[in-house]
């Protein structure tokens, strides 16, 4: 059951079926509805606050770096 | 038929080979400068006043946000070319820019006169800048386990390998000093004049050394005494130590 409830979660069934219309974030590929919309990419809320506070230091910037990439290769 | 895809692939070639050159990523060099699906264009200041008046109040945030990154993504691409000759690919630099265009809308004040272009290209700039410091940095560390080359059979010969102190650097302070008390054991047992003339001329208790004709004078003896003297003395010196061994 719990399984289920969570693929529904993750999936943006929850979120449909509430009248709700997710996204797939960029980053956590979690489907989430507040974020930033860029050209047709979304970056979920989450994500933004994190990659503010990234520096290039961190271990999670060359992630954020390989995403973007993706990003600009599919405009 | 041949000879068209004959040309096909030396024409791909020949632009590989540019593309490599001039170190622009081949297959994406890049939709974003050359495409024919352009960036959206930069917001005109009527459209960037209305939008700011928005994140004042903080209405529609996301949509104001991702309305004043994509207006601006021209910007980041504009000013990643700047960076293009620092050995990082144009890829990487726009992707930065772009991480630098977000921070620049998340952190950026409406309620200063400033532009964003102009807060944002700062922004930009300065995370481009600060990735290049600390690529930098890491290019001049290397690792110990860098692999210098490899030969036929596959074995790398690591940089660890090659590095190290000579094999006796510890030894050989302690044998000298054995040595040494050995040798003045032994010189206990010359006679005064022999010890004096092995003291001129090794130096060795006050670490100067002087030259046959120097001890010869200081002695009042000829040099050629002291070169016979010498050898005699160095000859008993060795059989001394040999006894004591």
């Amino acid at each position: 059951m719990g399984r289920i409830a969570y693929s529904l979660i993750y999936s943006g069934q929850v979120n449909k079926l509430a009248g709700e219309e997710t996204k797939t974030c960029l980053f956590c590929h979690l489907n989430k509805k507040a974020g930033l919309n860029i050209l047709d990419t979304f970056i979920c809320s989450d994500c933004e606050k994190r990659l503010v506070r990234a520096t290039c230091d961190d271990r999670a910037y060359q992630f954020y770096l390989q995403n973007l990439k993706k990003f600009w290769h599919e405009l | 038929m041949k000879n068209f895809f004959l040309e096909r692939l030396k024409l791909r070639l020949t632009f590989l080979y540019f593309s490599r050159k001039f170190s622009f990523p081949y297959s994406r060099i890049i939709n974003y400068i050359t495409s024919s699906k352009a960036l959206p264009t930069p917001l005109s200041s009527e459209e960037e006043h209305a939008l700011l008046e928005r994140l004042k109040v903080g209405e529609g945030d996301g949509e104001v946000k991702g309305t004043l990154i994509e207006r601006n993504l021209r910007l980041v691409v504009y000013i990643a070319r700047k960076f293009e000759n620092t050995g990082v690919t144009v890829d990487d630099l726009v992707s930065i820019g772009t991480i630098g265009l977000i921070k620049a809308v998340n952190t950026f004040d409406p309620h200063k006169k400033i532009k964003l272009a102009t807060y944002a290209s700062k922004c930009i700039e300065n995370e481009i800048l600060m990735y290049l410091r600390r690529n930098n940095k890491l290019r001049a560390e290397i690792s110990f386990d860098e692999p210098l080359n490899i030969d036929w059979d596959g074995n790398k010969l690591l940089l660890s390998d090659v590095l190290g102190t000579e094999n006796d650097l510890v030894v050989r302070n302690l044998e000298e000093e054995v040595d040494r008390k050995l040798l003045y054991l032994a010189m206990e047992k010359l006679a005064s004049r022999e010890k004096k003339i092995m003291q001129l001329r090794f130096g060795l208790y006050n670490g100067k050394e002087k030259t046959q004709k120097e001890v010869a004078d200081h002695l009042g003896i000829s040099q050629s005494y002291i070169s016979r003297l010498e050898k005699r003395i160095i000859k008993r010196l060795k059989k001394e130590i040999k006894k004591m061994e």
